[in-house]
This record gives C-alpha cells, structure tokens and sequence, in this order.
C-alpha cells in the first residue's frame, strides 16, 4: 500500500514542521524569502527615487548617498529599480507558477485517475513540451504571442505544466486502486470531488516540493528571457532587465551588474535550499511521482 | 543492437510529428492574423497577402500538415517570408557554432564533474564529499548567463585574456577556435557540471555498497581495478541518462550565452526569429531542437544496453 | 595453518565504536573444515572479513589479535600485499551468489581478471583458465556459459561460479559464508558436494560458515559455536552434537524441528540475541540460560577447556558450570 501523507497531515503532526525548523539553511532561505516578499509589498513606501525617472545628466554613477546603488543607462537610481523589480520579478514568477500549476495539476490528476485515453492523448502532449529545452520552447511561445513581460510568464507557465502534470499524474495513479478511493466511489463521490477532496491533499507532498523547485527554475527562466529582451519592457524593472541594462553598458561600467545577479542568485539557492529541505523533511513520501 | 536502435527510432516517430504539428499550430494559435504580425507593422496589404500566398495560410490544416512533413524529410523547412532565405540554410550556417559550444560545454562538463562526483563518494561524508556537495549546490542556483557575464567581465573586459566575442572556425585556426570557445563553453559547463557531479556521487555511492564490489575486493582485486572497471561500468548508467538531459539543457542556455559571447549560432538564430517574428524560423528551430534531444536520447539508450546485459533479453 | 588468536573486531557506528567480535580464538589445518555456527548479528561474518583483512576505516578496525596464515602475520602485512594474498591464498564465496557477481561482465571475465591479477596470465590464457574452471565446477558447455553474463544463472549456479573464481589460483584456505543459505534445498545439496569435492582435490583448508546446524553437522570436522561477538564452545563436530557443553549450543540443537521425535512444540530459546553495544554483564547468555545461577550474571567466564569424552583434549567451553552441567545433544 502506498504510504502518502499530504501536507496537511504532516503539519498537524507538526512533525514535518520540526524536521524542517532544524535544518538551517531552509530557515535562513525561509527568511530570505520573506523579506524579499515584505520588500515587495512594501515597495512603493521603500523606494527613495521615482524607479522610472530619467536624469540623463548622471547616467551611470557609481553608488553615492544619493544613489546607493547608482543609476543606470538612463539615469535611474538602481536602488529604488531594484526594490521595484523584486516586487515585479516575484510577482511575474508567482503568475507563471500559477499558471503551470493550473493546467499541469487538473490535466495530472485526471490522466492519472481516469487512464486509458485520455491518459494516452495527455501524456503525449506533455511528453511532446517535455521533449523540446525549455528555453527554446519558451521562445517559440514568445515568438507567437510576441514579446513582453506577461506573454513570457505565459510562456513559462506553459513550459512547466508538464512538470505538475507528471506529479499530479503519478499521484492520481498509485492512489487510484486506494481502498479509501473506492469507498468514496461508493457512497457516491463524483470524480472531480474525488480528486480535489481526496486525491490532491493526500499527493500534496511531493507537489510541493515540486513547486518549490520550480519556483527557483522559473525565476531562472524569467531572468533568462528579460536578459534576452523578450521579457520585461522599459521601463519596467526586474532582474533580467536590469541585468541586461547592466551588460549592454559593461565597458563603461560593470558595478550595477553586481546587485540584480546577486538577486537572482540568491533567490533561486533559496528556493533550492527550502525545496530540498521538504524534502528531506516530507521523508520517503515526497518520493512519489519523482 | 541495430534492432533496439531501430525500435527507439520507431517509437519516436510519433514524438516527432507530434511536435511537427505543433510547430505548424503555431502558427494557428497566434492571437490575430499570422501573416499581417509576419509582414511587421509598417507593411502594406499588399507585403501581407504576399506572406499569406506564400505560406498557404489559406489551405487547410491537414493539407499544409502534410506539405510541412514531406517538406522536413527533403530537408526543405520553409522560408523566411519578405527574405526569402530558406531557413535551412540558416540553420545550417550557425549550427556548427552551436555544436562546438555544447559539445566543449559537455567535454569540459564531463571532465570536471566525473573526477568530481567520484571523489566525493569514494570519501563518502568526508571533507571532500560536503565541499564538492556545497559546490555543486551553489553552481546549479546559478544560471549560465550570470556565470557568463562573470566570466566575461572578469577576463575578457577587465583583463583581456581572453576575447569577449566571436566566433572562429575550428577549420580557419584551432587555437583561435580554442580561445573564443573557451569562456562561454565553460560558463554552460558549470551548471552541468554541478548536476553531473551530484549524480555520479549518487550513483558511485549506491555501486559501492553492493555485493558484488564486496566481493571484487575480497578476491583481490586492486583498487583501482575495482573502481576503474567495475563500479564505473555500473554507475555509468544513471550519469548517463543524465548527460542526455544535459543536452537540452545546453541548446536553451547557448541562447542566452550567445547573446552574451556575440556569438552567430543556433541560439542567436532563435532569438533573432523570435525578435523579428519569423514563424516560419521560429518552427524550423523548434523542430531542429526536438531532433537534436532525439538523437541525444536514443544516444543514451544506445549506451544504455551496452552498460546494462540484462536489458538486452 | 590459519590460525587466530585473540581476535578482537570494533565497527564504527553512528553511536561510536562499537566491539562486535571479541576473544576469538581457532585454528584451521589443511584438509580439514571448520565451522562456525552462530545466529544472525553473533559476529561470524564479520570474523571472516576480518580474518581477510577487510574491515578497516571507515567501517570499523581490528582492535587486537593476530591472524598468522603459514606463520605469517596477516595484520602487519601492507594493503597491496594483503590485495595480493585475497584470492590467491584465500579464496571467499558469499552468501547471495548471484548478487555477489556483476552484472555488467561476463562470468568468464570475471574468472579471468582474478587469475590474471593473481598469476599474470595473458588474457587469451587467462579466459581458458576460465573456461576450465567452469568444467571443474560442473558447469555444462563451459565455454559458451563463460560469455554468459550472471543474470542468466540460477542461484546453484552462480555459487558454482563464485567457487570457481574462489578456488581458481589454487589457494590454501577457503571461507563459506553461509554458502548455501540462500539456495533451494536440492541445490545445496550439490554445491556442498562441490566444496568437499574442490577440497579433496585441492587439500583446501575450508572455513565454514552458518546458521544452519544441519549443514554445519554435514560439512564440518570441528565446529565453534558463536554468540554475541565470543566463541562460547568449540569442539570436534560429532561431540558437540552428541554432548554439548554450553547451555547455548544445547538450546540450539533442542530447537532443531524434529518431526520424527513427535514433539508438537518447537522449542525456540526464550528471548533476543542482544545488540552489541548492550551485552549483559558477566555470562552474555546468562539471560536467556535455562542453567543460569546468579554467579553467571557476575563473572564473565572465559573460554576454558571442558571435559571431552574420549578423554582427549580439544574442546573448549565459555561456561561457568561446565564442570557440572550434563547437556542433551541429539540422540
């Protein structure tokens, strides 16, 4: 029999909980990413500068306790740019996520419930987006919505569905032949509340630890295509852009390259760091669907 | 072995054309009228039902489905409207540079995670393996276009070591080749590398704890006969089917490192397409990808059955 | 030839050092089988790495004794010297035969690496080498069989496998540990037939190692019963089975199911073997002695020598009492 303990099981417990308040690293990366969603809430107090407004008379200025991070190509304080692109970066990746989440973990949990068919045909397709790299398969996406902030988290969205669409998928299908499963099916359950009711909270765990994997990948991936044009629009500000800014600059300056790909670094090893950690603390039942 | 390579080609035929017929849907699921975003915005009516006659847009799916396949088994991948230029021959241009990034990205991968990865198992929850664990952990966070950019700056635009762009033919002058390939190969390396390492430990790891290294001791083999021939063979296994995913993974970040080494590949080619809205390369690249992860995959099972007799029943 | 002397053996646990073999005395002549008897975690394997040299760090380390093959120390000698005599002087075969074979090479081959890393044969006289230790341990077609990989073996065998890679550079000792346990009762039968066939032809010294009495009482010359890390009685085979003296081997041989007795109950001995790092004080069996007196759990009783009878020396018992006790065995 399938041992798989969702979340919500394993928080009452708390035992979960412990295992990972132990582990230092998830805690630091825990806290980490708080204070990178306090920022961006916060952001609109925390800016000491207009993000968007140009002063083409200090165009790259080193850090200065005007600017504490200096300006930009066009003059921007970086500082006031950097608080503005945590805030859109985190929201765009969170849109992304959602996405993904939305069509890979239904699409899952049916193909892997229901079989046959409709297993096959969905399979298939996500084996297909699963077969492409996912830079490029995002780029072909792009490419037909155009390029912009919105349609490249569509993109990624669309690049990480299959990844929920395994999971959920594999989820569905060891706890199909579930005794409890039956028993429901007995008394009459319908199959979509079968799924949402039972099946998803009890393969919670290793979703989860999908997601927060994830995440980290799909920050990579907007920073990849704002880095390459096709993302963010200036004015808006996130990593990515800023980095790009930073880099069609470098020979006259590499300073403003330092803070955003240190943003970017660090969110993605704490997304690391936490996912690894559940885990680890999720013990043998997040291993399913893996 | 022809036969199991046969079959693997067989079965991802379907795969293929799958993602043929998406290539092509691409075009169909673009919001508002493929030929006018094609033709750009400056364009006459004219300029855009030109690109409409040229692509067909007006026969139905199945009948340009299948002009598509017959057209991708001669080697015809369409052409770029208002240029003209076929887009294989685009492709065919900038794929050597591509090929020689990815393939000293993985050399250099190989080289630096294999040693790696084993040196950590062989000194299991010692110093060596936490370090090499950290390393990996640490260079898999950082994606290839942070550490091309590092790299870039550090010895390229700071220090001239080495040059920050360009592309040499290996044919016009290897040690020119050598010198422009090297940083951003190995700003792709890294990441690879990273994940390469961390599944050999794995893989040496679970080898060594098994019966039959035991007793390939206990008759007295000498150590280096031990890992060398027999817990190389049986780890191969797992690091190689990661290799393989590797494989896709480099073709997405030559993208970005291209852009970065100025660089005229398959990854530049890509972003030119997606820039300038060309549907038509932009499906040519899409396709091209697939094969490539195609061939990388049926490579791995080719060298899966040789590391493993028990598949060959 | 073999002998062993005060062989002492700690493994190195997530709780610390731990002993897990303690006191172990015996020796072994050619020709001859010795057998040690013991449960699941009474340290009988681990003596027979030891022996071999292959428990160190990072698993564990020998505390102290000596293992002298021929008079030579095998625990000064160096790792390439003690690589050298693995094999070569003393071949081992495991418990799970087709487990202890990789899978990824040919039986041939690897019968061939062992003769060529021991005896520099050439790889073309090394694999006839091969194929002619397959015959010599009756496997059919031996030379298509070699460039067979293990899994296509059955367990008999890939033990007649492990055998002849064991025995395949003539060596002076060979240990089995629990050789047949793993096999189906038919085949045991044939590969112990093997071993004392090997052992005839090649005046081998045989280790033998189990849990089963059966085979044990089949096999062996003289046998020493082991319990939680000592040797608690040592004795020619057929006077241990027919009057032990330790309380221990005499609940073991009690609990041997014996339809033909018409016992209805199977006597099994009341409680657990104990872990190594919670040994009882005084006698480690004492808990479980169905002949204890309060002075067991005091004193630890040392391996001393015990009455035999035919009068003649030769077996040992670590037992208080066993002066006083009269033991049944089997009729």
């Amino acid at each position: 029999m399938s041992r798989i303990r969702g979340v919500r099981d394993a928080l009452r417990s708390n035992r979960t909980l412990r295992r990972l308040a132990r582990n230092r690293a998830a805690v630091v990366s825990a806290a980490f990413l708080a204070l990178l969603v306090v920022v961006a809430v916060l952001s609109p107090v925390l800016m000491p500068h207009d993000p968007g407004r140009q002063d083409l008379l200090s165009r790259l200025e080193s850090p200065s306790g005007e600017h504490w991070l200096g300006t930009d190509s066009l003059g921007r304080d970086n500082f006031s740019r950097l608080i503005e692109g945590t805030r859109v970066t985190l929201w765009a990746c969170l849109q992304a996520i959602a996405l993904a989440v939305a069509i890979g973990i239904p699409t899952g949990l049916i193909a892997g419930f229901v079989g046959r068919k409709v297993d096959t045909v969905l399979s298939w397709v996500a084996d297909i987006l699963l077969s492409l790299p996912p830079l490029i398969l995002a780029l072909a996406i792009v490419g037909i919505l155009g390029p912009g902030l919105t349609n490249a988290m569509v993109a990624v969205g669309v690049v990480f569905a299959p990844r929920f669409f395994r999971v959920a998928r594999a989820a569905a299908y060891s706890v199909r032949n579930e005794t409890y499963v039956e028993a429901t099916r007995a008394l009459g359950c319908s199959t979509s509340r079968i799924l949402f009711r039972h099946v998803l909270p009890n393969s919670s765990g290793p979703l989860l630890v999908q997601l927060t994997f994830a995440l980290g990948l799909v920050v990579t991936a907007e920073a990849s295509l704002s880095f390459l044009g096709l993302g963010a629009k200036p004015p808006t500000a996130t990593w990515g852009s800023m980095v790009r800014d930073a880099f069609n600059n470098v020979y006259d300056t590499t300073f403003p390259l330092i803070a955003p790909s240190l943003m970017i670094v660090l969110t993605i090893l704490a997304f690391s760091a936490l996912g690894d950690a559940l885990r680890d603390a999720l013990g043998r039942q997040s291993r399913v669907g893996d | 072995m022809a036969r199991v390579l046969a079959r693997r080609v067989l079965t991802s035929i379907p795969a293929l054309l799958g993602v043929m017929l998406v290539a092509l849907l691409l075009l169909e699921l673009m919001p508002g009228d493929p030929a006018e975003i094609m033709a750009g915005e400056n364009a006459t009516p004219e300029a855009v039902q030109m690109i409409r006659d040229d692509l067909r847009l007006d026969d139905p799916l199945y009948e340009r489905f299948s002009r598509y396949v017959g057209g991708v088994v001669t080697g015809d991948l369409g052409e770029s409207p208002g240029s003209g230029i076929p887009v294989w021959d685009r492709i065919s241009e900038a794929l050597p540079v591509t090929l020689s990034l990815g393939g000293m990205a993985l050399v250099l991968a190989v080289v630096v995670a294999i040693p790696a990865g084993t040196w950590a198992a062989l000194r299991r929850d010692g110093l060596a393996d936490r370090a090499v664990a950290a390393a990996a952990a640490v260079l898999q966070a950082v994606p290839p276009f942070v550490i091309g950019l590092g790299l870039v700056i550090f010895l390229a635009v700071e220090r001239a070591w080495l040059p920050a762009n360009g592309y040499v033919a290996f044919a016009d002058d290897p040690y020119e080749w050598f010198r422009h390939l090297i940083l951003p190969a190995t700003a792709l390396a890294l990441s690879a590398a990273a994940e390469l390492a961390r599944q050999t430990r794995g893989a040496v790891v679970d080898v060594l704890e098994q019966d039959y290294i035991r007793a390939a001791r206990a008759k007295g083999l000498r150590d280096r006969l031990v890992i060398g021939k027999h817990v190389a063979k049986n780890a191969a296994t797992p690091v190689v089917t990661v290799l393989g995913l590797q494989v896709g993974r480099i073709l997405g970040g030559a993208v970005v490192v291209e852009l970065i080494f100025g660089m005229h590949g398959f990854g530049a080619l890509a972003l030119n397409a997606v820039v300038t809205r060309d549907i038509v390369l932009i499906q040519g690249v899409v396709l091209v990808s697939a094969i490539a992860v195609l061939i990388a995959n049926l490579l791995v099972d080719l060298v899966y059955v040789y590391l493993n007799p028990r598949s060959r029943a | 030839m073999l002998e062993v002397e005060d062989l002492a053996v700690e493994m190195f646990t997530q709780d610390g050092p731990v002993r897990v073999v303690d006191e172990v005395n015996f020796t072994l002549e050619r020709g001859e089988t010795f057998g040690l008897v013991g449960e699941s975690g009474s340290g009988k394997t681990v003596t027979s790495l030891a022996v071999l040299g292959m428990i160190g760090p990072p698993t564990g380390r020998v505390v102290e004794g000596s293992v002298r093959l021929d008079g030579r120390d095998l625990r000064a000698l160096s790792p390439a010297e003690l690589q050298q005599l693995r094999g070569k002087e003393i071949g081992m075969i495991f418990q799970e035969p087709r487990r202890s074979l990789d899978p990824a090479f040919t039986v041939g081959d690897q019968i061939a690496e062992t003769v060529r890393a021991h005896l520099g044969l050439s790889r073309r006289d090394a694999w006839r080498k091969a194929v002619e230790m397959l015959e010599l341990v009756g496997i059919d077609e031996p030379a298509r069989r070699a460039k067979a990989y293990p899994h296509e073996f059955s367990g008999g065998m890939a033990q007649r496998v492990m055998l002849a890679i064991a025995v395949s550079c003539s060596p002076k000792v060979l240990i089995a540990d629990e050789p047949t346990t793993a096999l189906d009762v038919t085949v045991q039968a044939q590969v112990l037939d093997l071993i004392r066939e090997l052992q005839d032809e090649l005046g081998l010294a045989v280790l033998f190692i189990s849990h089963d009495l059966g085979v044990i009482a089949e096999m062996c010359d003289r046998v020493a019963v082991m319990y939680a890390g000592q040797m608690v009685e040592q004795a020619p085979a057929l006077e241990l089975f027919l009057q032990p003296r330790h309380p221990y081997t005499a609940a073991l041989l009690e609990a041997i199911p014996n339809a033909a007795a018409g016992d209805d109950r199977l006597a099994a001995i009341p409680g657990v073997v104990p872990p190594a790092h919670a040994w009882p004080e005084g006698c480690r069996f004492h808990p479980r002695c169905a002949h204890a007196t309060e002075r067991c759990g005091a004193e630890a009783p040392a391996l001393a020598a015990a009455p035999a009878s035919n009068g003649e020396g030769g077996r040992t018992a670590r037992c208080l009492r066993v002066a006083e006790l009269t033991l049944e065995g089997v009729a």
